[in-house]
């Protein structure tokens, strides 16, 4: 197993607070899915305050994909896992489940007040304007560092999975499984020492 | 209480075995829709509008359904179903953690990172072809794209400020 605890030693560990503002800002306050709010958090976790490294968030990230149910609270959970261990990780859950949740029951309480409101329709339309830049800004974020350190393998995957899923018809999850395992079969060269 | 076990059941059969927000959906519809007359399929969409009408994941619809099936301890059981199966990651990412360096599990997060970076872009277009149908709607994605690229600016200022203008300009009438 990681022990979140040792790597918390090598950096400040976050405080539990901490967690929990970050992820219920963050994880609560993005419309465009699981993904485009994950990248949101990149910049904080990753940018801002150096709680993950950009391969603990890729970890995070990928097998959070992998995981039963819904993938931003999987990769919440990891990160904050990675960050505090498991009090880290249960408070990271908490925080990105609880606002939005009770967001969602008092939306469906209003529905009928909400959905016959031409202004927060308006106002809606422009956050699903912005929601689409940040999906497709979340793509370029999460691709760019691989599509730099691995062309070639870019190159293959990404029109591979787009075929999968547009000519096969195939599900997220298996896409991402077979993408897995093109990744064990197809392994990356080791990294060379470190110049001193 | 027995609706609430039932519930929690139903929800939690669904989101273990399914691995994104609305997988869930078709297992959650066969019960509580066609099988226990719970809820209607109206009510089903309404949850589903609601998700991808408010920040946060689309997954978070089964809290809405719940709250449609039996008030807030139904809406409980839809929380708990959502959220736990998020815990199962720990077990992943502590077996492969350690092993994050091995050439093999590097690339294989890569190969996985590139797929969903490809399969965004995908689910990118339905919703712009949705989003996207006015002028105005076009200019914001375009000016709030390098915004977000440059990561300048708060993604919580960019969403305000999009849903501000385009408030703003229907106030006006001229979106």
């Amino acid at each position: 197993m990681v022990d979140p605890a040792g790597r918390a030693g090598q950096r400040p560990a976050p405080s539990l607070a901490a967690i929990a503002r970050v992820f219920a800002r963050h994880a609560n306050s993005t419309f465009g899915g699981g993904s485009a709010t994950i990248a949101v958090l990149r910049r904080h976790l990753v940018d801002r305050r150096a709680w993950l490294d950009a391969a603990e968030f890729d970890l995070g990230y990928a097998l959070s994909r992998l995981t039963p149910g819904t993938n931003l609270l999987a990769f919440c959970t990891a990160a904050g896992w990675t960050a505090r261990g498991w009090p880290g990780a249960l408070i990271a859950l908490l925080a990105a489940s609880l606002p939005c949740s009770i967001l969602a029951v008092a939306a469906t309480v209003f529905y009928g007040e909400l959905h016959a409101s031409a202004l927060f329709a308006a106002a809606l339309r422009g956050a699903l304007a912005a929601a689409v830049a940040i999906m497709l800004s979340t793509a370029w974020v999460f691709a760019e560092p691989h599509a730099r350190s691995a062309p070639r393998k870019a190159l293959a995957v990404a029109p591979a999975a787009a075929a999968l899923s547009l000519g096969f018809h195939r599900s997220p999850v298996e896409i991402l499984l077979l993408a897995a395992l093109a990744g064990v079969a197809w392994p990356v060269p080791p990294r060379s020492p470190e110049p001193r | 209480m027995i609706r609430f076990l039932l519930l929690l059941w139903i929800f939690a059969k669904s989101t273990f075995t399914s691995f994104a927000g609305l997988a869930s959906l078709p297992e959650i519809r066969a019960e509580l829709v066609e099988h226990r007359h719970w809820i209607t399929d109206d009510q089903l969409d309404q949850s589903i509008v609601i998700s991808r009408t408010t920040p946060g994941p689309v997954g978070v619809y089964v809290v809405s359904v719940g709250y449609m099936a039996d008030g807030v301890p139904g809406a409980a059981a839809g929380w708990l179903a959502m959220a736990a199966p998020a815990l199962a990651v720990i077990l992943l990412v502590g077996s492969l953690g350690k092993r994050a360096q091995h050439p093999r599990v590097r690339s294989m997060l890569q190969c996985v990172v590139i797929a969903s970076a490809a399969l965004l872009v995908l689910a990118a277009v339905p919703i712009g072809r949705q989003a996207l149908d006015s002028p105005l709607a076009i200019a914001i994605a375009a000016v709030a794209l390098p915004m977000l690229l440059s990561k300048r600016i708060d993604t919580l200022w960019i969403l305000g400020g999009a849903a501000a203008v385009s408030f703003g300009a229907a106030l006006l009438g001229v979106a």
